[in-house]
This record gives structure tokens, C-alpha cells and sequence, in this order.
């Protein structure tokens, strides 16, 4: 760990939308996890203008595990209304104090233990480390064969038009240091699904170092994603990201 | 000041909150109550929810800090809760440390 200002040594940014049936054990099992380190971590939860209990099921986590486990309290954020997953990430790594920064699904597909690969890559001097499903070592459960396809497809057009060279954009488990996730999120521009594709574009840009790194990831149910709608709407984007960001 | 019922049955003390919600507006005073009674030596504790239609996080968290009072020494059940507050402890699974009864005798019975 380096001796710096920083006030915590990692943040977890975790977006939230409509996430009530799940939100509580993922809350659970990070500060149960983060609980164990050894540094001093803080947890960043954005909801994004949800319209179920997401906001209070947190608050109510939150003082449980203060109450009865003297754990640390969450930071929430809530949008006033619902923007995008992307704004919601961008968000919470602008308001990171930790001097890493990693952003998680709120489905934990990822397990939050996996963090313990990400981490050494940062610690050794790199940029971004962003989990892999598509590396020989990851641990992928079977997906559904229309997210494999979409996926598939997905990776080839962001090789394409985009970022090249990177088997595994849409991860949502990535880790960055704190300046390098600050100045990403100032820069960004896309608030959906796409965001990550920009994200990695805009680190390619500004000259920052991303390792992929192989991780377990589990399918859950009740993907956010919307198969044809959004797969249009994310092709769109990638398309734009070259434009949004000529000047770079 | 929220209006609360208090009784005592077989070393239990029984507390019917008369308000519809249990949010910002009312959990302080509703925990200043609670954690009142504990330190008074009321170590079992059975929260009549009757009245209650709305529960938030405030509400949650007044009987959580009683909860903690209580300690390993005594405990807080729930009765007659609303299909809203049941929802509620669902979703954040304190469910499975606040055991909510039906009705109050069922409560007192099962204790």
C-alpha cells in the first residue's frame, strides 16, 4: 500500500436500478468481504432513480450492519431520475476516495473476492484491470445462448470500430486507480450500457495501461438488459464514440 | 410526540405505536422510547405493528438500535404487521432476526 492522502484504499462503486429483490444480500456479502481486509474500504451504491424499495432496503443494510456489526455505512447517491447505468458508474467513481477504484454489478456475477486479481495489477503499476469472461483461465458458468451471441457479436464490433485488442468489454468488473478513473469519468459521455466500450476508448486515448484479467463469473437472473433494444441502442453508441471524442 | 400503548404480560412488555407510519417524522421518538424501556430493564420486547401501515428505513432503524440494546440478554418480536412492513423485512432479510407473529396472544404464546 502507498503512503498517500487517499482516505480509503479501495471503493466499490456498485449501480443500482430496480434492484430491491437483490441489492441486500450483495450489500451483505461485499461488507462481509471488505469487513475481512486489511485496508479501509468504503462502498459507493448509486441508485439510479429506481422505483422500488432499492433506496430504503439499502439505508436499512446500512444501519444493521453499523448497528450490529460496526461496520462501515455506504455511501448512497440517488439520481434524481433514471439515467443510466452508465452516468450511475460515472458518478461513483467521481465521488471515489479510495485509492483504487472498483466498480461491480450489483448482481455479483462477479464475486466480490475476485477483486484479489485486480488489485496486484494496480498495486504493480497498471492503469485498469478489468475482468475477463474470455480468457483461457476464466471461470464462466454457461450463459443463456442469446447473451453468448450478443456478446460475441458485441466484442467483434467494439474490435472493429472501437478498442481493439480486448477479448472482454462489457465485464462489469473493473478496477482502476483513482486519478485514471476520476479523469475517465469527467470525460464520458455515454450514460448506457455502452459506457464501458467508452471508457476503455478514452483510457486507449489518454495513453493508460488496461490488463484483462481472467475471472469467475456466474449468470444471474434479471439482467437490466433488454436483448434487441438495447443491443441497437449500444451498436449506435459504439459507432459514435469516435465522433464524441474527435478532439481527444 | 408519538403516542404509544405500553403493557406488560408474563415479563413481556408489549408497545402498540398509535401512527400510521414509522419514518423520519416519528423514529426518534419512537427509538427514544424503545431504548427508554430497555434501560428500564424491559429486555423482551414485542412491537404491536397494528397501526402501522408505512415502514422505512428510519422506522427500521429505531428498532434495530433497540435491538442492539437488548443485546444477547433479551430480543424484539413483531406482530401483526402490515403486508408493507413485512415486505420491507423481506427485502432486507431482517426477516431472519425479527421473527413477526400473526396476532398479539399468538406472539405472547410463542415468545
Amino acid at each position: 500500500m502507498n503512503d498517500n492522502n487517499f482516505k480509503y484504499y479501495l471503493s466499490v462503486v456498485i449501480p443500482a436500478y430496480n434492484e430491491q429483490e437483490r441489492i441486500a444480500d450483495t450489500l451483505y456479502t461485499v461488507k462481509e468481504f471488505l469487513d475481512g481486509q486489511p485496508y479501509k474500504s468504503e462502498i459507493i451504491v448509486v441508485d439510479d432513480g429506481s422505483r422500488d424499495w432499492t433506496t430504503e432496503v439499502v439505508k436499512t443494510v446500512d444501519i444493521y450492519s453499523q448497528e450490529m456489526k460496526d461496520q462501515n455505512v455506504s455511501a448512497i447517491m440517488e439520481n434524481v431520475k433514471n439515467v443510466g447505468k452508465g452516468f450511475s458508474v460515472a458518478r461513483g467513481m467521481l465521488r471515489a476516495r479510495g485509492e483504487y477504484v472498483l466498480f461491480s454489478d450489483a448482481d455479483l456475477s462477479t464475486p466480490i473476492e475476485e477483486v484479489n486479481k485486480l488489485l496486484p495489477v494496480l498495486e504493480g503499476g497498471g492503469d485498469i484491470a478489468i475482468g475477463s469472461r474470455r480468457m483461457a483461465d476464466s471461470e464462466v458458468e454457461k450463459k443463456p445462448f442469446y447473451r453468448d451471441l450478443m456478446s460475441f457479436v458485441f466484442n467483434s464490433v467494439v474490435g472493429l470500430f472501437a478498442v481493439r485488442g480486448i477479448k472482454d468489454t462489457q465485464c462489469g468488473f473493473k478496477a482502476f486507480r483513482n486519478e485514471v478513473a476520476h479523469e475517465i469519468a469527467d470525460r464520458q459521455k455515454l450514460y448506457g450500457f455502452s459506457f464501458d466500450v467508452e471508457q476503455l476508448f478514452l483510457a486507449r486515448k489518454l495513453g493508460y495501461c488496461i490488463e484483462e484479467v481472467p475471472v469467475k463469473w456466474e449468470h444471474a437472473e434479471g439482467s437490466k438488459v433488454d436483448p434487441l433494444r438495447d443491443s441497437i441502442r449500444m451498436f449506435i453508441d459504439v459507432m459514435r464514440i469516435r465522433m464524441l471524442h474527435r478532439n481527444l | 410526540m408519538l403516542k404509544v400503548d405500553i403493557g406488560t404480560e408474563n415479563d413481556i412488555c408489549v408497545i402498540k405505536p398509535a401512527t400510521h407510519r414509522l419514518d423520519a417524522s416519528t423514529a426518534v421518538d419512537f427509538k427514544n422510547i424503545l431504548l427508554k424501556l430497555i434501560e428500564e430493564g424491559n429486555l423482551r420486547l414485542l412491537l404491536n405493528l397494528e397501526n402501522v401501515d408505512f415502514i422505512d428505513s428510519s422506522g427500521l432503524g429505531a428498532i434495530i438500535s433497540a435491538l442492539r440494546q437488548v443485546g444477547v440478554k433479551g430480543d424484539i418480536k413483531l406482530c401483526e404487521v402490515s403486508e408493507q412492513v413485512e415486505e420491507l423485512l423481506r427485502l432486507t432479510r431482517l426477516n431472519k432476526v425479527l421473527v413477526s407473529f400473526p396476532c398479539e396472544r399468538d406472539a405472547l404464546e410463542g415468545y
